[in-house]
């Protein structure tokens, strides 16, 4: 009769083994000493270990849920201020980049050096060009491009991605978030970090739905509506993979400009 | 108009999830690395990253170890570190022992990193899980290895692991006997 394999005793005393597997280990052990002994000597083994990592042990530091929920918010926002990456400036002098152009640029310079010379005579058909270049331009009154506008519209901070942080009072214990213009295509999702009721309404949209999430596809066009429970500590809406807002405990931050916000309710466009 | 649409339930209690499975986590960590802070840290963004992936509560311990496990393999791969792994002198506890048994339990302790340090990494990840209760099937998918072979990677490395320790512990002598059981 030949011995029990020890992985497989291990598996019986770690009752990973099926019912039939079980029942052969068992008649098996009732009529051989030596697989018995090891059994027992497995089963020691085992409980050795378990005393002896024991004295490995420390307290584990004390650290709350909220302290790696707010770890994990402000990773998220480290990430929207993160600027990205610029190209790296070829900062070769410029003979270098063109050696062969040295020739080339004295040449056009002396063009140019020229060029002036011969606007300066009254009559000479290059002074008439550059004035009606000019003139087309910029200096003739009603063609000059228009300033870009005093920044009033908040696009600043859209730029920035800074949170700005609004007052939402809940009504009927929502916090009703607005987004307007959605495009047919746009995605919406709904983060949650803890358990709670949350909901996002849509015109036409799909819905997915994991634990903790809802995603809406499809969402648009018009209006979408997020609902978020003012019980709930912190939710997350991203709009086509990008986060606009933060509900973290009694604030609502916005990442994006709202276009407009009420007492009870904030919008923004979906397009940020 | 906006269509009304079924309310769906965020299902995940970040909380209670925290505070049923940080302990675990932290002490299978901490004895993996032998270096509280480094458990530490590596626990806390295990949990930081699965409140970027919300997953069901029943799958949470699973994807943490799962995770976990990967981080401290990232933070043992350098060679240096490697040496270092389970090596490092004991930092607890923090109770003043009279000499002797300060001795003694440094000594324990001692013989246990060692024995440790002896195994295979795969090894002591599979010892280290069933220690903290995983069935054989979960842990062949956080290890990576097939479900069959875990019952055998396991006896091999508990049975490493008791050599070792024994060894270290000055009991050889007294243990020759369940040594040669279980090299049978």
């Amino acid at each position: 009769m030949g011995h029990l394999a020890d992985h497989v005793l291990l598996s019986y005393v770690d009752d990973e083994l099926s019912l039939d597997e079980r029942a052969e280990v068992e008649v098996h052990l009732g009529a051989c000493e030596a697989c018995a002994e090891m059994l027992t000597g497995l089963r020691t083994a085992r409980r050795d270990l378990s005393e002896e990592l024991a004295c490995l042990d420390v307290p584990a530091p004390v650290v709350s849920a909220s302290e790696i929920r707010e770890r994990f918010l402000s990773r998220e926002l480290e990430q929207l201020d993160t600027p990205a990456p610029e190209l790296t400036p070829d900062v070769r002098p410029l003979h270098r980049r063109f050696p062969s152009r040295r020739p080339l640029m004295a040449a056009a310079l002396i063009v140019i050096l020229l060029s002036g010379a011969s606007a300066a005579i009254p009559g000479s058909p290059m002074r008439d060009w550059l004035k009606w270049t000019v003139e087309r331009l910029a200096f003739v009154p009603g063609t000059r491009p228009a300033a870009p506008p005093a920044d009033e519209s908040g696009e600043g901070e859209k730029a920035s991605g800074r949170a700005v942080a609004v007052s939402v009072q809940p009504k009927d214990g929502l916090v009703r978030i607005m987004i307007t213009g959605a495009a047919p295509e746009t995605m919406i999702r709904l983060r949650l970090l803890n358990r709670g009721p949350a909901s996002v309404w849509s015109v036409d949209g799909r819905y997915r739905t994991a634990p903790g999430e809802i995603e809406v596809l499809d969402a648009g066009p018009g209006e979408v509506l997020v609902f978020i429970p003012k019980t709930l500590p912190t939710a997350l809406v991203e709009v086509n993979g990008r986060l606009v807002a933060i509900k973290e405990g009694p604030d609502l931050k916005l990442l994006i400009p709202a276009a407009d916000s009420s007492d009870t309710e904030v919008s923004f466009p979906a397009g940020g | 108009m906006i269509g009304k649409r079924p309310d769906p339930r965020g299902d995940v209690d970040f909380e209670a999830v925290f505070a049923k499975l940080y302990p675990s986590l932290f002490r299978y960590l901490n004895r993996m690395t032998g270096d509280a802070d480094v458990a530490a840290d590596i626990a806390q963004e295990a949990f930081v990253r699965l409140l970027r992936h919300p997953i069901p509560d029943a799958d949470a311990r699973r994807w943490l170890f799962t995770v976990a496990t990967n981080l401290v393999r990232d933070w043992a791969r350098s060679a240096d570190r490697q040496r270092r792994l389970l090596q490092e002198s004991y930092r607890g506890p923090t109770r003043l022992a009279p000499p002797d048994e300060a001795v003694e339990r440094a000594e324990r302790i001692e013989a246990v990193r060692a024995a440790l340090a002896e195994l295979a990494p795969r090894d002591r990840e599979i010892l280290l899980m069933r220690e903290e209760g995983f069935r054989y099937a979960e842990i062949a998918e956080v290890v990576g290895v097939a479900p069959s072979s875990v019952g055998t990677l396991l006896a091999r490395a508990l049975r490493r692991f008791s050599t070792v320790y024994r060894e270290g512990n000055g009991q050889q002598d007294n243990n020759e006997g369940t040594d040669e059981e279980m090299k049978r």
